[in-house]
């Protein structure tokens, strides 16, 4: 989908990655916090959690990410659908 | 020779009471703590580096020369911008006019906040509007900690059908080379509704 996006649309905006195409998508997150440094830092402290209550509650957070992540990447494709569908619609 | 330099460097800006004068960018910047601080700022100033196809040499040779926003980089003409020599590794390259191009096209719509489409994206080979089922897969790398033994951290894949919601499999490995393998083995070893259909 990155192919087909950067090397066909310019878009308005600074990046061509996931979090920012998903916003032209109208896709919202779940969480406020996100993104590949809060992950790794997340994960980090589910490893090291001191008990199993706050490891539970850190690996939700993590999930909830993930599954956000996959629902961005299903949006971005849905309006890639809509623009290849009817160009006049999104593009100039 | 190049460690005295580079702890100079450190000490300058150290002793500096303004941030440094470096072009943000998505690689450099990518696991830096100041990310959003310096990104935000960037936003807001409209600075070129902010503008995909400016890369680190360009943005030096431009900012340099008064160009800060993408405004006024916008005012140059496509032929002057090709022209324009920037350092790349130890010599200097034009920016070329097809960067040129896509550098005037990718300000355009930055300031007309609209989708410019230069060909008509390709979707997968056999592609009909609405074609499903499809799937999606999000894996995650820690890049940190290679003492962890884990490589990837985070499997996910979701199976969007023809009706109904889509299924989500989500994995996290434990600790250790043994939750890296685990994890892995786990991934495979989903069968979503979808297989299970199929199966019976």
């Amino acid at each position: 989908m990155y192919d087909a996006i950067s090397k066909h649309l310019f878009l308005p905006t600074p990046s061509y990655g996931l979090k920012w195409v998903e916003k032209l998508a109208g896709f919202q997150r779940s969480q406020e916090e996100f993104g590949g440094l809060w992950s790794i830092i997340t994960y980090d402290r589910y490893i090291n959690a001191p008990t199993k209550e706050q490891a539970d509650k850190i690996l939700d957070e993590i999930l909830t990410y993930n599954q956000d992540d996959l629902i961005a990447s299903l949006a971005v494709y849905e309006w890639l659908e809509k623009i290849v569908a009817d160009p006049t619609s999104h593009v100039l | 020779m190049n460690r005295v330099r580079e702890i100079n460097r450190i000490i300058r800006i150290r002793n500096s009471t303004t941030a440094p004068l470096e072009p943000v960018g998505w690689s450099k910047c990518g696991f830096c703590v100041f990310r959003n601080a310096c990104w935000d700022a960037a936003v807001r100033d409209k600075d070129i580096a902010t503008v995909p196809y400016v890369d680190q040499g360009a943005w030096h040779q431009l900012f340099g020369s008064g160009v800060k926003n993408y405004h006024q980089l916008y005012e140059l003409s496509e032929e002057l911008l090709a022209e324009i020599k920037r350092p790349w590794g130890k010599h200097r390259r034009r920016i070329g006019p097809a960067r040129a191009r896509k550098i005037k096209k990718q300000i355009q719509a930055l300031k007309t906040n609209r989708i410019i489409m230069a060909s008509p994206p390709p979707l997968p080979p056999g592609y009909r509007p609405g074609t499903r089922p499809l799937m999606m897969f999000d894996l995650e790398n820690d890049v940190f900690d290679p003492d962890l033994g884990v490589k990837v951290y985070l499997w996910g894949c979701l199976l969007v059908k023809e009706s109904g919601t889509p299924a989500a499999k989500l994995i996290v490995a434990g600790p250790g080379v043994e939750g890296d393998r685990q994890g892995w083995l786990d991934f495979l070893a989903w069968r979503s509704p979808w297989h299970r259909g199929q199966a019976s």
